[in-house]
């Protein structure tokens, strides 16, 4: 086999790992002088990963596994964080609650968009990454809300052990989703149905409510990364999330999980999180135009990833080995 | 219905939806021009219509490279951050002189339209997300290339300022020129060439299309550079026109205009027959949203809003149903 | 010993618009049977099919499984009351693995509510070494073979406690070691009382394997044997029958034998279809290609047409030696190619009739790339009257006109270049009895002037009617070739069959 077709062979979450710990250790070596490799650099690592976008990444895989595409999960970040942080003034846990419905409720939108009335899912969230925008501009009159609540402010912010709460829901997040994905019945329908969707039907998998699911699943995980995010920053931003879904994309086309859908695990794309999110660290000691190189990167890496899992590379049908018959 | 064979033909409600399609952006248009003549204040004067026809000019350009893209079936997000990178590296280039420059930007956004219509053509990637990694990508390139800060001409460059400001005979926007110069070319290839027909093939039925001997990769590939022409000339004309590079909102949400402009207009959304002069209604159209929004103290927000559900709109009354 | 009835199909009878697919069919299969279902295309095997299993619901007829009465609506239903179906493009997950592909939609669960993977892994090896299969389960389904990702699509089907299993076509990727293991599977249900509807054109594997036969032919129950009633020959005149000649044949006097010479195909061998043919056509000839479905005249018509590329073989164009890459490179030489499904692979449907006339002649019709609109105007309109095409102008679409009319604008595309062979898959499917003959007409009319024919059809009459010469294909190879007087709808039955009537002249002798 060709290198290339080895290559993407083995592009598994196990690559992504690996590739993790290479740049690890790359950038603690660099980066010696900064103390890259300290327990507050891989704290602060860490704690961006949670609120900057990593949750939003381990919501899309859900879509992404079944071959679909959610472009929609910034804007309902911002939405699901100006509502909880607006309610959650008043009252915690409604605020709380009120964050979360947003996210099921977009997740819902976007979901119905798609399964019932069979608008493509580009088009569909596209459409409501622009409209729950619009929605969000509106409510929060383009204006920050400040968080006065002292639960609130405590979800994201609570140090225990040292190490920020957020981080804490961000592990435990991954670690539930990679046992749905391995241990549930509607995790091995994610994976038959972005695999075969029309085995999956034939198999009586009812695709439609479980395309549905996955996108309550995305909208619900936007919805409480906008409430983490909101609650770390002591305030919803209405640009809160602008553009994060395509960083969402990245760290999961990083993270081994193929845009067409079938393939990946929660692991690959929690490590994918990780590796953006050090790259990020690592060009803001370059200053402020490192910003707009990070977006030059991601831009790279989308389109070396989805290049590499092109079909002119695959091997459709991979006829390894024949086996032996008794 | 009867042809006048006397052989009745199958006369299907997709037909009915075609015959809407051709028309709906006229009715669309006049109704906006009837709306605003009623409500916003100061509409029909000169100022406004020619305000009208300079602004435009954005939409109709990265319209016609849409509707040719739109036309092979694919879709191009990237249009807005190529204004930006052809505004930023035209600008930057200013000191060779116009000419030059203004052809160094154009052969960059063309390089790059290689690269999305090989990896969309070739690599048969999807065309929403390689134009998805295009559009960040490009949006940080424009920036990276001026640190981030907007690049303001000189008055020096007034010869160039001329390509955004002159007014011919004092009155008629220089816009026209190259609005009336693109839409007819494109409208020629469409109509009347053989690339023209390879494009609205391969996007129709790519299967039937290679069998007719079409080469549906080279067909893709040149819709792709097409659009990145039409985009960084936007964005140059622009750029004279302001005066200044802005890589940061350069071409904002400008792919937003001309796909819904490509929808409205009534071309195929799946690929086929593209409709051009419809699309320059539907530019028209999207321009006096936003317009109409803006002289009418409306939040911004509501023309993205209403912007995004005619798209959706156009795509849904599109789904062909088949037997 | 009479095995007990299983399964008995009364009557069924379906319609689709514009179609009836099925009229008052029967189809009745015993337990442990391996029971055959026979019938080209368009017979409506696989509308049976669909009904059994619930993806299609039957107008009329009855059908009673296991002695009661059941209509299955969903495909779920169908494999609850105990019918599954193993089918050609297996409908399995190829990311997953074996032993989820066994169990996908029914994992059990353990104590704890999880899904028990290990249980799944055990089982799924059990059923498997019961088959005699013995294959790493871990592993993901797309790393083995089709024959083995078939075995895994009937272990699945074993788990559900099927009592029928129907099999699509399960040979037509397989090589013969690979049919081996499959009979050996196919003994091992039958052993269990299980059922098998088995599906195939491959006629020496149906004597090997089957019992009994039930033959469907054009929608209608032609009858149910017993195989060893039945050879070869009585077979393939139930499956394909004779029918009435409604045209008379025009005799050519065309000298073939020495006539030149323009393609000649040598040991071509394409994927699974194609195992190493020869064909020959020569100039002015009418060269039929008859075969049963699956017999790979489609997969031939593509690689002398580019379409497909060859594993090995020869292609020569009169006399020369040419590699094909791509249809483009046939075009240029003057080869046209009307597809066998026009509306997948042949109209551009929202363009007009005009232009789908004219899209494979555009470089010759253009200047600096302009397209001429009177040249493209006139070959319309020239071949709409020669033609008889019915549209109004040929500005319509063509999507609006009617079967027969869509065909003859394909075929005007390609006879408006003036081409050397012209290459017809099935050009009267689908088409009313008038437009056929005109469509026939026009073939004999071509071929008069010069032009080369070959002519894919699964209609005896039209190939005996239309040809000079029929090379009859058989499972990727040429197993006869018919001339002049002996093509007759009989020899040419025979030649499929693979009977060779000299042959066994001499024998008798």
């Amino acid at each position: 086999m060709s290198l290339i077709k080895k290559f993407t062979n083995r592009l598994s979450s196990k690559t992504t790992i690996f590739a993790f710990l290479l740049l690890f250790i790359a950038a603690s070596i660099i980066f010696q002088e900064k103390n890259f490799f300290s327990f507050v650099s891989i704290q602060n690592i860490l704690r961006k990963a949670s609120t900057d976008g990593g949750l939003l990444a381990l919501g899309m895989t859900f879509v992404i596994l079944i071959g679909c595409i959610d472009l929609s999960v910034g804007s309902v970040l911002a939405l699901s964080g100006a509502l909880a942080a607006m309610v959650g003034n008043i009252n915690p846990v409604l605020g709380i609650l009120v964050g979360l419905l947003t996210g099921l409720g977009c997740g819902f939108l976007n979901g119905f968009m798609v399964t019932k009335m069979r608008i493509s899912p580009w088009v569909a969230t596209l459409a409501t990454l622009l409209g729950i925008r619009g929605v969000v501009f509106l409510v929060t009159s383009k204006k920050a809300v400040k968080i006065t609540n002292d639960t609130m402010i405590a979800l994201a912010n609570t140090d225990i052990f040292g190490i920020k709460s957020s981080v804490y829901i961000f592990i435990a997040l991954t670690l539930i989703c990679m046992y749905v994905a391995k241990y549930t019945k509607f995790g091995m329908a994610l994976y038959a149905v972005g695999g075969n969707e029309e085995a999956a039907k034939m198999m009586g998998l009812k695709v439609d409510r479980i395309k549905l699911t996955a996108y309550m699943m995305t909208g619900l995980f936007a919805g409480i990364a906008g409430i983490l995010l909101s609650s770390r920053l002591y305030a919803a931003q209405a640009v809160a999330g602008n553009l994060w879904e395509t960083d969402a994309i990245a760290a999961c086309a990083i993270g081994g999980i193929m845009l067409s859908g079938g393939v990946g695990k929660f692991s690959g794309t929690f490590f994918g999180v990780l590796i953006i999110v050090i790259l990020n660290t690592a060009f803001n000691y370059f200053g402020n135009v490192s910003s707009w190189w990070q977006n030059i990167i991601m831009g790279v890496l989308i389109l070396i990833s989805i290049g590499v899992q092109s079909e002119v590379f695959q091997l459709k049908k991979i006829k390894l080995k024949k086996e032996m018959v008794a | 219905m009867f042809s006048a064979f006397g052989v009745m033909e199958k006369r299907s409600k997709a037909d009915i939806r075609e015959s809407f399609r051709e028309h709906a952006a006229n009715i669309f248009l006049v109704f906006m021009l009837v709306i605003n003549l009623f409500v916003t204040p100061n509409f029909f004067n000169a100022g406004t219509i020619w305000n009208i026809i300079v602004q435009t000019c954005t939409i109709v350009l990265t319209g016609m490279g849409m509707a040719m893209v739109i036309s092979t079936g694919g879709i191009d997000i990237s249009v807005g951050s190529m204004m930006a990178v052809s505004s930023i590296v035209t600008a930057k280039s200013l000191f060779l002189g116009i000419i030059p420059a203004i052809t160094i930007g154009l052969l960059v956004c063309a390089l790059f339209g290689l690269v999305t219509g090989f990896m969309v053509g070739k690599l048969k990637c999807q065309p929403m997300v390689v134009t998805l990694a295009m559009s960040i990508g490009l949006r940080g390139f424009a920036q990276v290339l001026n640190n981030a800060k907007i690049l303001f001409l000189d008055n020096k460059f007034d010869n160039f300022f001329m390509i955004g400001r002159y007014k011919i005979f004092g009155v008629l926007p220089i816009q026209i020129v190259p609005m009336v110069i693109v839409v007819a070319l494109v409208y020629f290839i469409i109509e009347k060439t053989v690339l023209g027909r390879k494009i609205q093939a391969s996007g129709d039925n790519p299967r039937s299309a290679r069998l007719s001997g079409i080469n549906t990769v080279k067909t893709i590939m040149n819709v792709y550079v097409f659009s990145a022409v039409f985009a960084g000339l936007a964005g140059i004309l622009l750029t004279a026109k302001i005066g200044a590079a802005d890589g940061n909102s350069m071409g904002n949400l400008a792919e937003l205009d001309a796909i819904a402009a490509v929808a409205v207009g009534g071309s195929s959304m799946s690929g086929g027959r593209a409709r051009i002069f419809g699309t320059v209604v539907g530019a028209l159209i999207m321009q006096l949203i936003t317009i109409s929004v803006n002289m009418n103290n409306i939040p911004f927000e509501f023309a993205q809003i209403l912007k995004a559900l005619i798209i959706i709109f156009a795509v849904y009354t599109q789904r062909e149903r088949t037997a | 010993m009479e095995k007990k009835i299983l399964l008995q199909a009364q009557n069924i009878d379906k319609t689709f618009p514009g179609v009836h697919a099925l009229k008052g069919v029967n189809l009745t299969v015993r337990r442990g049977e391996v029971h055959a279902l026979i019938g080209e295309n368009g017979a409506g095997k696989s509308t049976l099919i669909k009904i059994l299993t619930g993806i299609y619901s039957k107008d009329s007829g009855t059908i009673i499984f296991e002695g009661k009465n059941i209509n299955p609506k969903t495909a779920i239903e169908a494999q609850h009351e105990g019918i599954s179906t193993i089918y050609q493009e297996l409908n399995l997950v190829p990311f997953q693995t074996v032993y989820e592909n066994i169990y996908l939609g029914r994992e059990p669960r353990n104590r704890f509510g999880a899904v028990d993977r290990p249980k799944m892994i055990h089982d799924s090896i059990e059923v498997l070494k019961d088959m005699g299969i013995h294959i790493d389960v871990t592993q993901q389904l797309m790393k083995f073979s089709t024959a083995i990702q078939q075995m895994v699509a009937i272990a699945r089907a074993l788990t559900i406690d099927a009592r029928l299993v129907i099999m699509d076509e399960p040979t037509s990727s397989l090589d013969s070691k690979e049919v081996k293991v499959l009979f050996n599977v196919i003994n091992k249900l039958v052993e269990k009382e299980i059922a098998v509807v088995f599906i195939s054109h491959k006629l020496d594997e149906l004597f090997e394997i089957c019992e009994r036969c039930t033959i469907l032919k054009d929608g209608e129950f032609v009858g149910e044997f017993p195989m060893e009633e039945l050879d070869q020959l009585k077979l393939v005149s139930y499956m394909i029958g004779r029918e009435a000649k409604t045209m008379q044949r025009t005799k050519k006097g065309y000298d073939f034998e020495n006539g030149e010479e323009i393609v000649r195909m040598q040991n071509i061998w394409q994927g699974v279809r194609l195992n190493g043919i020869d064909i020959d056509i020569k100039k002015g000839e009418v060269v039929g290609l008859a075969g049963l479905l699956g017999s790979g005249r489609t997969e031939l018509a593509k690689v002398l047409f580019g379409a497909e590329t060859p594993i090995s073989g020869d292609v020569y164009w009169f006399g020369e030696h040419k590699k094909f890459k791509k249809p483009g490179d046939a075009i240029g030489l003057n080869m046209g190619f009307c597809t066998e499904d026009r509306k997948i692979e042949g109209i551009l449907p929202h363009l007009s009739v005009k232009e789908n006339m004219t899209i494979a002649l555009l470089p010759q019709i253009s200047k600096y790339g302009i397209v001429s609109k009177k040249a493209q105007d006139e070959i319309a309109n020239h071949y709409i009257e020669r033609l008889k095409i019915k549209t109004p102008n040929s500005k319509q679409l063509i999507r609006n006109l009617s079967g027969g009319n869509q065909q003859k604008v394909l075929l005007a595309r390609w006879l408006c270049m003036n081409p050397k062979l012209l290459i017809l898959d099935e050009p009267t499917r689908g088409i009313d009895v008038g437009a056929k003959a005109e469509i026939e007409a026009l073939i004999q009319e071509v071929s008069t002037n010069g032009i080369s024919v070959l002519m894919i059809s699964s209609e005896m009459a039209e190939l005996e009617r239309n040809c000079d010469r029929i090379i009859v294909m058989r499972e990727g190879t040429k197993r006869g070739e018919l001339m002049g007087d002996d093509i007759q709808q009989d020899q040419i039955m025979e030649a499929i069959a693979g009977i060779d009537r000299k042959e066994e002249e001499v024998i008798n002798v």
